[in-house]
């Protein structure tokens, strides 16, 4: 049961990440103290830089 | 004791793979099941992916997995993000999978299943893959540099120049086309319209949802943004039934058209979290719940394959789209076996995701399987419709008659027996006027799709609710597209013009924002204004030029794959690159030179545009019809245009290659590989 939750929640895990919803979590682990952006403008950098290049295809 | 095992299991699915793949190509007068398509692709993309995939990894492209990649060594946690492989494989396939393998299966479905089946398989497992799993290496060792980029530094400034506007005149079509889909999807359907017109509004509460109320929160805003669309759909009943507001929503084929450009427009003017972001968001999310339950729903429904192998078709004559089998079901069939456009996705965003070089086999040759599977489900839900309503649905009124009665005469006519009465039975209970005529493919995969669906929950009851969300589910999807490339070609506009006049290359200058935006959108809302007044039903031009387009880009990776490799000193697997880009390029000239320069006017652009300017001197248009009728040999001339400039620019770029070659492979020059230099990982578990 107990290696059952996990596996749940390392999938719950996987799909936050892969929809970008834990993205601003990520993005506090690794960026230094000095230079953090907010959840918000975090979410306005990533929507700029993903669709100033392709993103979607035919 | 292993060993055997794995041998025996490897066999089996060997075994199960050529015993499906036998019963769909030799079954002759007889029903074949839509689960053996299913089970032939699965065992050979099994195989595929064991055995060829892991013998490029290993002997030509030996990849290292002590190597640091892009993203271990340049880790920002923006761009470089080191990610899990299978979140990485979700957000690749989440890009590359567009309406593509959706479209082209159902068209190539007129010359019968069995070519377009096998050409989904092969094409994908021998070309589609080889190309997006060379191109992500490369890529990956260039510190994620672009298509455009890697042929500038590895074949020739000229090469990268020729790539990259490549990509901006393909996009151009691309986008025509897909919006023309959505217009012959939509046209005179109440029900269709508002359902789309309302994920708009839909897309703009989510938008500010994530901006303001709750930044980021993908999953939330999704959740209730998935939730407003269902109640759209099944809203959309009542409106459709409704007098006043039915005749709101029932738009024409022009009045759409035009729709479309409006919004193509304030879709790459308007800032990005306001309407682009929040719809692709929704759409990619339904996009892959809808692949998934396609699968089960075959699976569970096992529905029945009532198209031929082989139709009459195979000789060119074809209703859906003009042209042989050879080369136009593999033009036709396009993404769903090769995409050039996946090039870009391989040398964009994905690059900077993998935490191992060993991870772009798994990424780059697993998720095209996974799109070639897609086109697989969609070949199976075409081919599952009768062939009279198949070809009912598909062909213009040009040619089968605009009544059903008209049409079944000319479909029987050609050995397809079709009811009239089965035609509006059908429309009725898909909650539409009529299914005759709606070119594009978009309307018959969805009748095929909401029969699967209905056949595992509703039944008959749900088929029109069915019906309209696979509908919305195409259009949606094909506008994010539309939304996307036309704020890429607008980035690409600005950064051309920028050369010219500094301040027209300023992203953010709202001048410039406008003007490459109208610019990007007047060219693309161009073609697809053409394509609706095509009396051929536009399909028949612009999707052979998007498939022209688009396997000649793939032409274009396949070379810098190949001139890499030689650079790399694998000649002696150059065939791995070396003979899908030959088969690319003989497809692609072939359907380019018929394009041009073929005798017949339902083909030939030149001899359509010789017809049409022979009849208006013999005085067979009437005098009202002129004008349009020389608007459309101007058109006819044009797209013979562009097919050439297309093909021309990518001879060049071979030549460039060719010579590149030459002078490598002779010895007359040195082979100067422009790879990041190595870098050990620092983790540990690689070893």
């Amino acid at each position: 049961m107990r290696a059952l939750r996990e596996w749940m929640a390392r999938v719950w895990r996987g799909f936050r990440q892969a929809s970008g919803d834990s993205a601003y979590e990520l993005y506090l682990e690794r960026a230094r103290p000095g230079a953090r952006l907010s959840r918000e403008e975090l979410w306005l950098d990533t929507l700029r830089r993903r669709y100033s290049g392709p993103s979607r295809c035919c | 004791m292993q060993r055997p095992l794995s041998a025996l299991a490897w066999t089996t699915v060997a075994l199960l793979g050529a015993g499906a793949l036998g019963a769909i190509a030799l079954k002759r007068g007889e029903p074949v099941n839509g689960i053996w398509f299913v089970v032939a692709a699965a065992s050979t993309y099994l195989l595929a992916y064991r055995f060829y995939s892991a013998f490029i990894a290993a002997r030509v492209l030996v990849l290292d997995d002590t190597r640091a990649t892009p993203a271990e060594r340049l880790d920002d946690g923006r761009d470089f993000v080191p990610t899990n492989k299978w979140v990485a494989i979700g957000h690749h396939f989440a890009a590359i999978a567009g309406p593509g393998p959706l479209v082209g299966p159902t068209l190539a479905a007129q010359f019968g299943y069995l070519p377009g089946t096998i050409w989904l398989i092969a094409g994908a497992v021998l070309g589609g893959c080889v190309q997006d799993f060379v191109i992500l290496f490369c890529s990956i060792r260039r510190d994620g540099k672009s298509l455009g980029q890697i042929a500038r530094e590895e074949v020739s400034r000229r090469a990268g120049l020729i790539a990259m506007t490549s990509v901006l005149a393909i996009m151009i079509i691309l986008l025509a086309v897909v919006a023309l889909v959505v217009v012959n999807a939509l046209k005179d359907s109440p029900w269709g319209a508002f359902t789309l017109a309302m994920t708009i509004p839909i897309a703009m509460l989510m938008g500010v949802y994530m901006r303001f109320w709750r930044p980021g929160r993908v999953l939330e805003a999704s959740a209730i943004g998935f939730g407003l669309i269902m109640l759209a759909v099944v809203g959309g009943r009542s409106v459709a039934q409704s007098p006043e507001w039915s005749s709101v929503f029932t738009l024409s084929g022009p009045a759409l058209a035009i729709a479309i450009i409006v919004y193509g427009f304030a879709a790459s003017a308007l800032p990005v979290w306001l309407l682009l972001a929040p719809r692709d968001y929704l759409s990619a999310f339904i996009k892959v719940g809808v692949v998934l339950a396609l699968a089960g729903g075959i699976l569970l429904v096992r529905p029945t394959i009532h198209m031929p192998p082989l139709t009459r078709f195979v000789d060119g004559t074809g209703p859906v789209f003009a042209g042989t089998i050879f080369p136009f079901c593999f033009i036709t069939i396009a993404c769903g076996a090769v995409s050039g456009f996946h090039a870009l996705i391989a040398s964009g965003t994905t690059p900077k995701l993998l935490m191992r070089e060993g991870d772009t086999r798994l990424v780059g040759y697993g998720s095209m399987l996974m799109e070639s599977f897609v086109g697989i489900m969609a070949m199976v839900a075409a081919c599952a419709l009768t062939p009279g309503v198949y070809f009912a649905i598909n062909s213009p009124a040009g040619i089968v008659g605009a009544s059903a009665e008209q049409a079944a005469a000319t479909i029987a006519g050609w050995g397809f027996p079709l009811d009239p009465q089965h035609m509006h039975d059908l429309a009725r209970q898909v909650g539409e006027k009529t299914l005759l005529n709606r070119t594009g493919g978009a309307p018959s995969l969805a009748v095929g799709m909401a029969q699967i669906f209905s056949g595992t929950i509703g039944g008959e009851g749900l088929l029109s609710i069915w019906y309209h969300f696979a509908i919305m589910f195409e259009a949606l999807f094909i506008l994010t597209v539309v939304d996307a490339g036309t704020r890429v070609g607008r980035f690409m506009a600005q950064e051309l013009l920028g050369h010219v006049w500094a301040p027209m290359g300023r992203t953010g200058w709202y001048p410039s924002i406008l003007s490459t935006s109208a610019l990007i959108v007047g060219a693309w809302g161009y073609f697809l204004y053409q394509g609706v007044l095509d009396p051929l039903g536009g399909i028949n031009s612009l999707w052979p030029l998007f498939g022209i387009a688009n396997q000649l880009l793939a032409a274009v990776a396949l070379v810098v794959a190949t001139t890499i490799l030689i650079k790399m000193g694998r000649t002696r697997w150059l065939w791995v690159t070396l003979v899908p880009t030959a088969w690319l390029i003989v497809v692609t000239m072939t359907a380019s030179w018929q394009k041009i320069y073929h005798a017949d006017p339902r083909l030939g652009f030149l001899a359509q545009a010789r017809a049409l300017s022979e009849q208006i001197a013999a005085g067979a248009i009437p005098a009202a019809k002129v004008a349009a009728t020389e608007r459309l040999i101007f058109n006819a001339r044009l797209d013979a245009a562009v097919t050439a400039v297309f093909a021309g620019l990518i001879l060049v770029l071979i030549a460039e290659a060719l010579f590149e070659w030459y002078r490598i492979l002779s010895g007359r020059g040195e082979a100067v590989l422009r790879e990041s230099p190595y870098v050990a990982t620092r983790w540990a578990e690689v070893s």
